[in-house]
């Protein structure tokens, strides 16, 4: 029997562990001393305490990590999202300590790591890029004859920049130089690197991204697609499958497109491909590819009834990949809505502390991934998410009722949390109408 | 701890002369080690809350692992000579084991003045971060 190891903890692990144990798999959780009295440290068959609350310490530190693998003997390691997840570097020794590493190898993690390869990589497989310069631009001379070809407004980004991060928008070429110059600075000073890209300013898009998985040697099958408009700060809120804006034709000409090219990357494992879509041009722009599970794998879960993990595990632990893209099926729609320990009232401000109480509405078409309890702890040493509520309907107005139910009998004391916020978002008029684009919250004056 | 159980627990390993006894159920295990004469027990509590000892309790220091790996008491691999025994004093510095991680050994080094109580963990043992390695009895005690 395989022993499997998670590299993360919260629901995440939580998750895996559950799949682990249905197909009969060894599961060691790792744990900081925050997360003494955590569910997935309860659950796993085996726990080693691996650090101090601080995340470099304990879940970022590859050394204690890979000790933690030696010692319990673990065959594969599972590195859930965020954390180490998407870090070259530990895929990389893991390989070289001859331990699974449950997602695609390190050299095609390094290139979709890096923006502006991954731009040139998806785009050479097929995949529609957002109009921009080819690869890194070196000088403000390059950067003008880009903003010529494709037009004003456009956005200098660093090729090493995310969440929000080392973005610049120019409006006109009066104000390049000085953004050419401050885009160089801080992506410098923020990530170490001052090489920078440039790219088409999309003003009004929605964020469309693609499930793929694949097994490492030319196939690759989609899982459909989600809508993760709705978000704060590059954060997202509340994410749909399928994406209801989109006409079947659409849909079948994106997913097709995106599992194609993925499938000639040669990708192994669960992947997501994001894109800016522009509702008025019917246009799909490539944003950039996420190599791991995700946070929202949960509502592709529900409308094909596939268990994504354990997908996972089947390609990298044993080389198996049977599924078929005819066998895949679309059934019904769900919303997920993220459950915070943060108090909208202050800005979003985390709020962690100990759960009292604990309901969640339940029922059918409703699932809960949650690592929480009543009586638990939240420290305040990671992420706020607590739980993840999903609601799943013959279509979008059936699942928004539901999720509004569940949201109305789900109670989480004392902490404060963003479960009112999401009721309030579930009851807007234009997000029912599903007339939404990434900028929702500003565009309607939810958020600053 | 259930005393109790762990009084039975030692008469069984010296009745049947175990030099190591291990029990565990789904959420406690009993390490008992015999070592010519006393007993050595460790309690594992539940995986979320050992009993572990904290400095103060009985007024004694807990060395505690500062990583994961392999702790050694035996000074070489093919001695059975201890870097310390019970009632040995140490000073703050004084190397008192090694654990050893991928290929790398590390010094556990004492981190206070006193003499050694009792040694938590036994030779070649799995030991986790945080985990107790030894107490020491403070000096003027």
């Amino acid at each position: 029997m395989k022993k499997v190891l998670i590299a993360n903890r919260g629901e995440i692990a939580v998750r895996i562990i559950r799949t682990l144990r249905e197909m009969d798999l060894g599961s060691v959780a790792v744990y900081s001393t925050a997360d003494r009295d955590s569910l997935h440290v309860t659950m796993a068959d085996e726990a080693i305490c691996i650090g101090p609350p601080k995340s470099s310490d304990s879940y970022l530190d590859i050394d204690r990590i890979l000790q933690a693998a030696e010692a319990s003997g673990a065959d594969a390691i599972h590195p859930g999202y965020g954390f180490l997840s998407e870090t070259p570097e530990f895929a990389r020794r893991c390989e070289e300590a001859g331990i699974i590493f449950v997602g695609p190898d390190s050299s095609i993690m390094k290139k979709m790591g890096d923006k502006a390869e991954a731009r040139q990589t998806v785009k050479a497989a097929g995949i529609p890029v957002i109009p921009g310069s080819e690869g890194v631009v070196e000088s403000i001379d390059e950067v003008k004859e880009v903003a010529e070809d494709i037009g004003f407004p456009i956005v200098i980004k660093a090729v090493f920049g995310g969440g929000g991060k080392g973005m610049r928008f120019v409006h006109d070429e009066q104000t390049l130089e000085k953004q050419y110059k401050n885009a160089r600075k801080e992506a410098k000073n923020a990530f170490g690197d001052d090489r920078i890209y440039v790219e088409k300013y999309i003003p009004k898009a929605r964020h469309i991204e693609v499930q793929v998985v694949g097994d490492g040697n030319g196939d690759a099958v989609h899982l459909f697609e989600r809508d993760c408009s709705i978000q704060r700060n590059n954060q997202k809120l509340i994410e749909e499958a399928p994406a209801g804006v989109l006409t079947d034709a659409t849909r079948a000409d994106i997913t097709e497109r995106t599992a194609a090219a993925i499938g000639r990357l040669g990708y192994a494992g669960a992947g997501t491909v994001e894109y800016l879509y522009v509702e008025e041009e019917d246009a799909f722009y490539f944003m950039e590819m996420n190599t791991r599970v995700q946070v929202e794998h949960t509502v592709s879960e529900m409308i094909t009834g596939i268990d994504i993990i354990r997908l996972q595990l089947e390609v990298a632990l044993f080389n198996r990949f049977t599924i078929r893209q005819e066998d895949i099926e679309m059934n019904g729609f769900a919303i997920e809505c993220r459950i915070n320990a943060e108090n909208p009232a202050e800005n979003f401000m985390p709020a962690p502390g100990d759960i009292d109480r604990l309901h969640f509405g339940l029922g059918n078409g409703v699932r809960i991934d949650t690592h929480v309890f009543a009586g638990c702890r939240i420290p305040p040493d990671y992420d706020s998410m607590i739980a993840k509520i999903i609601a799943h309907a013959p279509d979008r107005e059936k699942a928004i009722s539901k999720m509004r139910h569940v949201l109305e009998e789900t109670v989480i004391s004392p902490i404060d949390t963003t479960l009112d916020f999401q009721h309030y978002l579930m009851n807007h008029p234009k997000y029912r109408d599903n007339n939404v684009d990434i900028k929702f919250l500003e565009r309607n004056g939810i958020i600053e | 701890m259930d005393m109790e159980k762990i009084r039975e627990l030692i008469k069984l390993a010296k009745e049947e002369d175990l030099k190591v006894l291990r029990i565990g159920d789904m959420d406690t295990e009993v390490h008992i080690e015999t070592k010519g004469g006393d007993p050595v027990v460790a309690e594992r509590g539940d995986k979320k809350d050992m009993a572990y000892v904290e400095g103060g309790q009985d007024g004694l220091h807990t060395v505690k692992a500062t990583q994961i790996g392999t702790f050694y008491t035996h000074k070489e691999e093919n001695s059975t000579e201890n870097f310390v025994e019970t009632g040995d004093a140490v000073s703050s510095g004084d190397q008192i084991g090694m654990i050893e991680a991928m290929k790398v050994f590390n010094d556990v080094l004492a981190d206070a003045d006193g003499v050694v109580e009792e040694i938590l963990v036994g030779n070649g043992e799995t030991v986790e971060y945080d985990q107790p390695l030894v107490t020491l009895r403070p000096k003027g005690d």
